[in-house]
């Protein structure tokens, strides 16, 4: 035997009690840090001193990207310059109308003495070119709540519903989208409000709704959008397009798919949704079917 | 000597758990993420079986935590499932440095096995849902990747002995 051996015997005594000791702990931790959140502090200064392997991790896309962006030739700058004017200026026509719509809904809402509608806050975010667990469908977010960011922060793209913040750390935050296979988005028909709930599958193009029943009013088509229940989305952000639709006598519910209308697996930057007060009452309920169980 | 031998070897032994968490979250196209080599238990598995007094507990433990923050899971899951992989290899360590090229491979297999057995029980604790059998393809993968931290860590640690 070597000398380093010899030397290691004698200098780890009673290695499997140590052993014993530690990973005693570690369920005692992760048992605490199942319950609540106690260990928050701990989590967040772990995460800080994470965020520079991140930050470094996702700097090679990010410098590619630069360079992309860099190096794009002058006529092709002119014709998206173009195209985004004309955009803007077919989506400003459009708020011109919306604008009325509101101030309108508004008024109604003050006859019928509801309370009225929360405005939505937004915030730009990207996304960090990160990975980390395979069997979850997260995003790691480039801002953290030092920026504003809070835990359970609805976030939509340009299309529709995204996902929602799992858990903001300082610099960064990690956000699961409505495909995870825990979650579950409350969402309503737009056509004749029919509510919901869109189960995520897994499969960043399908979305599931486990439980309609056979004689429910849904066609191929539809268009689903937040409910507003449950209070983390605010109601009428679009979701999903229904896709398919099975209804088998034998079965108690029927089987409906949906495509997110957010493009999940194109997306480079996400509008996260705060809203500093709470829903209106009458959208609140009890339950919180929009948790994510981990 | 032997003290800033140590020192450096610490070092060493620092760059390379940052380097495997850096490899942990390493962006890779959808279809390989599932089969990313478990980059962490292959550098402890190392570490405890060439150097069993250089790789604490302690730091095992936060290396895991380490992870478990950038996994999101809860925190001590990872390390639980490090802890208790580097047993087998801090106990027989002087086994383990005997064997065979092609053995010791295998009995890494066996470790990653054990590391994600460990994780796959913890997250069915907290209700976690992972199925499908690529669930076990890092275990493959590990023992293909293992060969290669093998040859660079040696490569450095004996460069740092001269």
């Amino acid at each position: 035997m070597a000398t380093p051996g010899s030397e290691t015997r004698t200098a780890l005594p009673a290695l499997g009690l140590r052993t014993a000791a530690f990973a005693i702990g570690c369920i005692v931790m992760m048992v605490v840090d199942y319950r609540g959140n106690s260990l928050d502090l701990v989590r967040r200064t772990l995460a800080a001193a994470m965020n520079p392997i991140q930050v470094a991790v996702s700097l090679p896309v990010r410098l590619a990207d630069w360079g992309e962006q860099s190096t794009r030739s002058r006529a092709d700058l002119e014709r998206e310059n173009n195209a985004l004017k004309v955009e803007r200026l077919r989506t400003r026509a459009e708020l011109q109308r919306f604008n009325a719509l509101e101030a309108e809904n508004e008024r109604l809402r003050a006859m019928l003495n509801a309370s009225a509608r929360v405005a939505d806050d937004y915030s730009m975010a990207e996304i960090m070119a990160v990975d980390a667990n395979p069997y979850r469908h997260s995003i790691r977010l480039n801002k953290g709540i030092r920026r504003g960011v809070s835990t359970g922060q609805a976030l939509v793209d340009a299309n529709g519903v995204v996902g929602q913040v799992l858990e903001a750390t300082d610099f960064n935050a990690m956000a699961i989208l409505i495909t995870d296979p825990d979650h579950a988005t409350p969402v309503q028909v737009a056509r004749n409000g029919l509510r919901t709930i869109a189960d995520g599958t897994g499969e960043l193009d399908r979305l599931e709704l486990s439980y309609l029943p056979n004689s429910a009013d849904i066609e191929v088509g539809d268009l689903l959008v937040t409910s507003g229940l449950g209070g983390t989305f605010p109601p009428g952000y679009p979701v999903a397009e229904v896709v398919k639709l099975e209804r088998r006598p034998d079965l108690p519910f029927a089987t409906v798919s949906a495509r997110p209308v957010a493009k999940l697996d194109r997306i480079r930057e996400v509008v996260l949704i705060r809203r500093d007060l709470p829903v209106t009452s009458d959208t609140v309920e009890p339950e919180d079917p929009t948790n994510a169980e981990h | 000597m032997p003290s800033t031998e140590s020192g450096r070897q610490r070092w060493l032994i620092a760059a390379s758990l940052v380097l495997a968490l850096a490899l942990t979250v390493m962006p890779l196209p959808q279809f390989l993420q599932v089969a990313r080599p478990d980059w962490m238990a292959l550098v402890i598995a190392y570490w405890a079986i060439f150097a069993p007094t250089r790789i604490p507990l302690w730091l095992i433990t936060l290396a895991g935590l380490c992870l478990d923050t950038m996994y999101g899971t809860p925190l001590g899951l990872h390390a639980l499932a490090l802890l208790i992989m580097s047993y087998p290899a801090l106990k027989w360590h002087l086994r383990l440095r005997v064997f065979s090229w092609a053995q010791l491979a295998a009995t890494i297999a066996g470790l990653v096995l054990l590391y994600e057995f460990v994780l796959l029980w913890a997250n069915g604790v907290t209700q976690l849902s992972m199925r499908g059998i690529d669930y076990w393809l890092p275990i493959v993968t590990s023992a293909i990747a293992w060969p290669l931290v093998l040859y660079i860590l040696d490569a450095v640690v004996a460069r740092d002995d001269t």
